[in-house]
Parts: C-alpha cells; sequence; structure tokens
C-alpha cells in the first residue's frame, strides 16, 4: 500500500501517506474497524519522520476516515458507502489532475491524451 | 572507564610485553651460562659466578629503556591511526585520557618486571652461592622497573607532546646532544662535560638509576 | 525549551584558503535537523568544531546548555556520534568494542545494544578491521543509539552503503527518535533522504550557513515560474530571484524565493505573465539556492 512514497514528488510526505490510506478505505482494502500500523511502525518502515505519519493520521481524523485512540493506536473508521464511493471519485479526479499536470509538462494536448485513452483502457464489458 | 583501557591495551601491546618477559626471564640465566663461559676456571666458583651474571646489567638497561619506548610508540599509534576522533569523541576531559592511557602502559610494565623477577631466583636456583656473596634479585627487578618507568615517561611527554613528529623530535636532540658533547670535548670543555654528566647520573639526577652496575649477584 | 545546539558566530581557519566565517546555526530541540552542503563547504569541520574536537577562533559554541570546549567532555557523555570514517579501534572484535564504549556512558542500555547488533546480524567474534564499511557503519550506528542519547549527530552515516543496509540504518534512526524524542543532527548530501526525514535545514556554502529554516518552507518556499515577456529589469521584485533561463524565444523560467501568489500583479504591470508556478523538490531547491547564494543571477541563454 504504501510502495513508492517519493520525496521528489510535489505532493507533500504526509499528504501521499493519507492519499494512499483514503483510497484503501475507499475501495475497501482496508474495512472499517481495521487497525492502522503504529505511528512507530509506519514511520520505521518507511523511513520517514514520525511527525510526517502524525500528521498524515491527523489528516484523516479530522476528516473522519480514522480514528486515533489513546494507547490503543489507530483505526480505520466507520465509513458509510457513498462516502466511499465520493472518495474513489475523489482519488481519481486526483490522479488525472496529476497526470494532465505532467501531461502539461512534457507538451502534450488533451486530444492526444483522449486518444491514447481509448487506446490503452481496456473495453468495458 | 580505567578497566577497558588497561585491558585494551594490555591486548594491544601482548606481543612487545610477551616478548619482553621471554627476554628479562631468560636474561639471568643466559647471562651465567655465556659469561661464565669465558671464564678460566670452575663455573661454580665465586669470580665465575659474579663475572658471569655481570653483564646481565647492560641488556637490562637496553630492555628498559625500549621496554618504556614500545609500549608508548605502539599504543598511540593506534590511537593515531584514526586521527584520536575516537578518543575526543568519548566524554571525559583529554588530560584525564591521556593520564590513564599513562597509567595503564605504567602497570602492564610489571610484567617484564615479574618475568625478571622469576627468572633471577630460577637461575639463582641453578647456581651454588657461597656465602661471601649476596644475590639481589629483587632490588635488580626493582631497578629494571624504575629504569623502565623513567624510559616510559620520557617517551610518553615525548609522544604526546610532539605527535607524529615525536621520532623525528627524539632525534634531532640525539643528535643535537652527540654535537653538543662532540663540540664541548673538542673545544676543552672536559671539566664541563663531566660536571653535567655527574648531575644527571648521579643522585638524585634524572638518569641516576642507569649509573650503577645492575647486578643480580654481587659482595 | 533550549536549543539543543546554539552556535553564534563561529569562525574557524586553517591555512590561508579554508575557514569558516560568522556561522550561526540553531538546532531546536527534538528536531531533525538536516546539514546540507556540497563537499569542502565545511560540514564536517563545523561537527568537529561543535564538538570540542577542534578550537575555534572566535564565536559561542552551546550544545545541550553546555559551552563548548571548555565542557565537551560533559555534553559528549549525552551524544551520540556517528563520524564519516569508521573511528573505533580496529584490534577489537565487536563484542570488545560494545564492551570499551559502555564503560564510559552510564546511560548505556546492554539490552538494546545485543538487540541492534542481532538485527544488524553483526557477530560478537568480528574483527572491526575486517568488517565491511556497512557493516562499520551499523556498528557505529549501534553504539550511538544503545547510549540512549539525547542528541545524535551523524556524520553521513548512510554514504557509500549499500541500499539495503542504507534503508536497515535509517529504520533504526527514525525508530529511535519515535521512541527516545531525541534530537538528531544529520550532516548529509543525500538530499532526498534528508527530505523524508528532516524537519529543519541548514544549508552550508563556502564555510557559511546560508539559509536555516523549516523543511516545509525550504520546499515550498524555492519555486520554478514560467515567465511569458520576461521583464528585463528585476531588482525591485518582492521576491529574491536565484536564477533565470530563456526556454523559447518569449518564454523563460525563473526561480524565485519567498514567492506569494500575490505577486503576479508585479509580473503584470511590467507586461508579463507567468504562465504557471512549480514546487521544486529539495534537491533542485537546494542547486538555485547554492546558485543564487555564490553570486549575481546568472543569466544562462
Amino acid at each position: 500500500m504504501f510502495t513508492g512514497i517519493d520525496s521528489r514528488s510535489p505532493t507533500p510526505l504526509y499528504a501521499q501517506i493519507a492519499d494512499r490510506i483514503r483510497v484503501a478505505v475507499a475501495s475497501g482494502e482496508l474495512t472499517p474497524g481495521e487497525g492502522l500500523p503504529s505511528v512507530r511502525a509506519l514511520a520505521t518502515r518507511l523511513r520517514v519522520n514520525p511527525a510526517t505519519v502524525v500528521q498524515a493520521y491527523r489528516d484523516l481524523e479530522r476528516d473522519g476516515i480514522v480514528e486515533m485512540r489513546q494507547g490503543a493506536g489507530s483505526f480505520v473508521g466507520d465509513v458509510p458507502a457513498e462516502a466511499r464511493a465520493r472518495e474513489r471519485t475523489a482519488a481519481a479526479r486526483r490522479f488525472v489532475r496529476q497526470m494532465l499536470t505532467e501531461a502539461a509538462r512534457l507538451g502534450l494536448a488533451p486530444a492526444d491524451l483522449r486518444v491514447a485513452l481509448d487506446r490503452e483502457l481496456p473495453e468495458s464489458k | 572507564m580505567f578497566t577497558q583501557i588497561l585491558w585494551t591495551q594490555l591486548k594491544w601491546t601482548r606481543i612487545p610485553l610477551a616478548v619482553l618477559a621471554v627476554v628479562t626471564f631468560a636474561a639471568p640465566a643466559l647471562a651465567w651460562r655465556l659469561g661464565a663461559a669465558g671464564y678460566q676456571g670452575a663455573a661454580s666458583e665465586p669470580m665465575a659466578i659474579m663475572v658471569g651474571f655481570s653483564a646481565i646489567g647492560t641488556v637490562l638497561m637496553v630492555t628498559a629503556c625500549l621496554a618504556g619506548f614500545v609500549l608508548v610508540a605502539h599504543v598511540w599509534n593506534l590511537d593515531a591511526a584514526a586521527k584520536h576522533v575516537y578518543a575526543l569523541s568519548l566524554p571525559l576531559p583529554w588530560s584525564r585520557f591521556v593520564a590513564m592511557r599513562f597509567g595503564a602502559g605504567a602497570l602492564s610494565l610489571l610484567i617484564p618486571t615479574l618475568a625478571l623477577w622469576l627468572g633471577s631466583l630460577f637461575a639463582l636456583m641453578m647456581v651454588q652461592v657461597p656465602p661471601t656473596l649476596h644475590t639481589y634479585a629483587g632490588t635488580l627487578a626493582l631497578r629494571f622497573l624504575l629504569g623502565a618507568l623513567l624510559a616510559y615517561a620520557l617517551s610518553f611527554l615525548l609522544q604526546y607532546v610532539a605527535g607524529r613528529r615525536a621520532s623525528a623530535v627524539l632525534l634531532v636532540l640525539l643528535l643535537s646532544g652527540v654535537v653538543v658533547t662532540f663540540v664541548l670535548s673538542v673545544l676543552g670543555y672536559t671539566r664541563l662535560l663531566d660536571t653535567i654528566g655527574h648531575a644527571i647520573v648521579e643522585w638524585p639526577g634524572p638518569l641516576a638509576v642507569f649509573a650503577r652496575d645492575w647486578k643480580l649477584v654481587d659482595v | 525549551m533550549t536549543d539543543a545546539i546554539r552556535i553564534r558566530d563561529l569562525a574557524w581557519r586553517a591555512g590561508p584558503d579554508f575557514a569558516i566565517r560568522a556561522l550561526s546555526m540553531t538546532v531546536p530541540t527534538g528536531s531533525i535537523y538536516g546539514f546540507l552542503g556540497p563537499n569542502g563547504s565545511g560540514k564536517t569541520t563545523t561537527i568537529r568544531l561543535m564538538l570540542g574536537m577542534l578550537p575555534p577562533a572566535d564565536g559561542t559554541i552551546e550544545v545541550l546548555s553546555h559551552a563548548i570546549p571548555r565542557f565537551a567532555h560533559r555534553a559528549l557523555a549525552r551524544i551520540g556520534f556517528v563520524p564519516e570514517r569508521l573511528h573505533l579501534y580496529q584490534s577489537l572484535t565487536v563484542d570488545e568494542a560494545i564492551r570499551f564504549h559502555r564503560a564510559f556512558y552510564p546511560t548505556f542500555d546492554d539490552a538494546e545494544a545485543e538487540r541492534l547488533r542481532g538485527r544488524f546480524g553483526l557477530r560478537e567474534d568480528q574483527v572491526i578491521g575486517r568488517l565491511s564499511k556497512g557493516e562499520a557503519g551499523k556498528l557505529m550506528m549501534l553504539l550511538a543509539l544503545s547510549q540512549r542519547a539525547e542528541l545524535l549527530v551523524l556524520d553521513e552515516p548512510t554514504d557509500g552503503l549499500d541500499p539495503v543496509v542504507r534503508r536497515e540504518v535509517l529504520a533504526a534512526l527514525v525508530e529511535y527518535v519515535e521512541s527516545q524524542r531525541a534530537t538528531v543532527f544529520i550532516s548529509s548530501h543525500l538530499v532526498h533522504e534528508q527530505e523524508r526525514i528532516c524537519d529543519w535545514v541548514g544549508v552550508m556554502d563556502g564555510g557559511r550557513l546560508i539559509a536555516e529554516l523549516p523543511m516545509q518552507e525550504f520546499r515550498s518556499g524555492i519555486k520554478r515560474l514560467r515567465v511569458a515577456q520576461a521583464p528585463t529589469v528585476h531588482d525591485a521584485a518582492p521576491f529574491a530571484l536565484l536564477s533565470r533561463e530563456a526556454v523559447t524565444l518569449h518564454d523563460e523560467n525563473w526561480v524565485v524565493r519567498g514567492w506569494q501568489p500575490a505577486m503576479q500583479e508585479w509580473f503584470q504591470r511590467a507586461g508579463s505573465e507567468v504562465r504557471a508556478v512549480q514546487d521544486l523538490d529539495l534537491e533542485d531547491s537546494f542547486v538555485e539556492l547554492l546558485r543564487g547564494a555564490r553570486g549575481t543571477v546568472e543569466e544562462r541563454r
């Protein structure tokens, strides 16, 4: 879930971590009530400043996706189905926005992208 | 802290110490054998015994000086290999660290001293010492220890003050000593040389311990 | 809370060429402070001065509230130091080295040393002189962490280590920081590694500290602007211009520091337009900052 957290990306590290958790919750990979790795464990695993993990968890807590319980750790909150669907849409839009920024930097036009998307996406059944 | 410094220094200098111990242990017995060989007459005669053991003095003096010098250089080089960074990063003042190094080295000189004492006793067991002669095993060992400590202290001072350039400084000092002595004697200042010589070598001069013959057996 | 390290107007000279001049640095307690700078900028020398290993020519140094170099030995009891090159006695074994080190630090945690030794895969009987670079690095880190030091001073702790060992060392460091709330001072030229871990950054160049600020500010404060019809004069700009470079006939890339979105007006008044604003990653920011500090703005064609 947390592979490829990149300090080189313009997105701050805490936001990258939070986004991964958001998407995992939205897709059902993380279920409500499930425990998240402790700050220490995740920071050690990712080799990032523990404060970064804390910031990510706090952000998620603010948005109601995560509950931080004193002494017990952090858990996925009770996120209703439509909220999860909304998050999936939001995540997809974030992804597309990043793609568009990168494309603009490379000098690709929207028309080029649409053609490429048609070619690359598998036929919907 | 001191225990660790002592232990590591003993480990580092175990080979020089072992060699020194072997030399000092064997010296009395060898001196007697080799010394008495050139004597006309029975090796058991008092004169033979005295002549035999008298050779020991010079050998032991040289060994004492070497012991002092080698111990200092060996340990200092190990610290200097990493530019003393480790020693400087330890949480104690540099002076305390140097003092502990000095103490550890001084204590380790007890090893060849003990070997000398035991070697003397061993050599004396093989000889029938006549009642007219006295043995000085303990005194000899003590003289060795003092001589070695003196050489050690001087080498230590030189090494820790001059650092990497210690050998060069030593060479310069020795050469200047030789040159000065030569010049003074050529110019006829023999009395001055004598006075200086006596001051250094007679008690309480610094090199007094090296002045008299180190004898194991004497009248 | 007093700062872990406070340096004011530090100066040091070695021969006619190199000097550290008017260096002032503040490392807040509990921070992970990244010390960045090109090779030869004086980072290792600054660290040596900070730990009382070299006598400063001028200025004041205070580490963990102790004056350096006068009371350096008191501060050093609470500092875990990992130098650039192996400084331990090469003829000792791993076990002997741990025992030796332990004798000098009353806070040394034996159980932790044993745990890290197992985790780092170091055998007790290995002779230090025969350890690989990675193993030596791990041993030095092991000793510093087992001391339970309040301040860790690390000089290029992962340089020259293979990726696997680097990760092991960093993971152990992060774990320590989280559990001990220690202050960490890391000098490294591995910018991306610093970026992940540090929350403060100090940039050194030519013997001086040219920037010191929170990591977030450093990253977000330097931006690359795509400017159309760029004005020729830039003296009165509200931001600091670090470099400008022509990309097409009409467009230029400007790298600026202290950018605010409202500053678009300045360009508009000069008859130009900012087409895009891009964040630079730490490495690019660092390079641009050095360029800006080293001389007047270059006009690159």
